[in-house]
């Protein structure tokens, strides 16, 4: 059974390279265009893999991470921010939001797949 | 694996044509109107957002470019320099002159010349800002 995997983006054509390199990978891919969305779109799905931005109009990536880690469905989902920012307080208040890893934008998809086979089991 | 980036490059620059077609808009009422820093952060965010996505596209002249914007609007946002209607000028030409970078990228026009002063100008402001305060 393929996995599923949500991806978090403000940016539609972040989102369609990220779902396009996933789906290439066997993913399902649903989508979220921020944490608030995410969330929504969470409802009643059950997600094996998140990847989410940082910075996103109404609602954040550390915010929807706290959000994420709140529910009991998502308390132990991997969590990737894949994210511009590269300031070392931000990826740290992403690892205190529950936050599983890191990626910098812009991403290499064979790089991201890496990082995605370290923390799925 | 490699990805053909190509079949979503159309997709980032007509979003990067909205980003800054809203910017543009943000920085105008600006100009008229009272300092409001949610909008300077709108605009700050919509800066943001092209440079990300340009550099995943290896568009390094408008990443860079726009990163020039960006930390000039970061700064303006932080205290560091001081926020002026010339300065608010400046970044609506900048965001004139990145729609033009961004048209460039489109339709291979030919890169608009003053994309390199302006460039310097968003650099220098920064500093002469950054300075006087």
């Amino acid at each position: 059974m393929a996995r599923t995997a949500l991806i978090v983006d403000d940016s539609t054509s972040i989102r369609q390279m990220l779902g396009f390199t996933l789906r290439e990978a066997g993913f399902e891919v649903v989508e979220g265009v921020n944490g608030s969305d995410a969330l929504k779109t969470l409802e009643g799905k059950r997600v094996d893999l998140i990847i989410t931005d940082l910075n996103m109009p109404v609602m954040d990536g550390l915010t929807f991470i706290r959000a994420a880690r709140g529910r009991t469905e998502t308390k132990f989902t991997p969590i990737l921010m894949l994210t511009t920012e590269t300031h070392p307080e931000k990826r740290q208040a992403a690892k205190q939001a529950g936050a599983t890893g890191w990626i910098v934008k812009p991403f290499q998809p064979a790089q991201l797949l890496q990082v995605i086979g370290k923390v799925l089991p | 694996m490699e990805i053909d980036l190509e079949r979503f490059r159309e997709t980032f620059l007509q979003e990067a044509g909205e980003h800054v077609a809203q910017m543009v808009a943000g920085l105008h009422e600006l100009a008229i109107g009272d300092f409001n820093m949610r909008l300077l952060h709108a605009v700050l965010w919509k800066a943001h957002s092209i440079k990300g996505v340009a550099a995943t596209f290896g568009l390094v002249r408008i990443t860079e470019f726009t990163h020039a914007m960006r930390i000039l609007l970061d700064s303006m946002r932080g205290g560091q320099v001081q926020v002026e209607k010339s300065l608010i000028d400046l970044l609506v030409e900048a965001a004139d002159v990145l729609a033009a970078m961004l048209e460039t990228a489109r339709h291979g026009r030919p890169w608009p010349p003053e994309a390199e002063e302006m460039h310097e100008r968003l650099t220098a402001a920064r500093v002469a800002g950054a300075m006087a305060a």
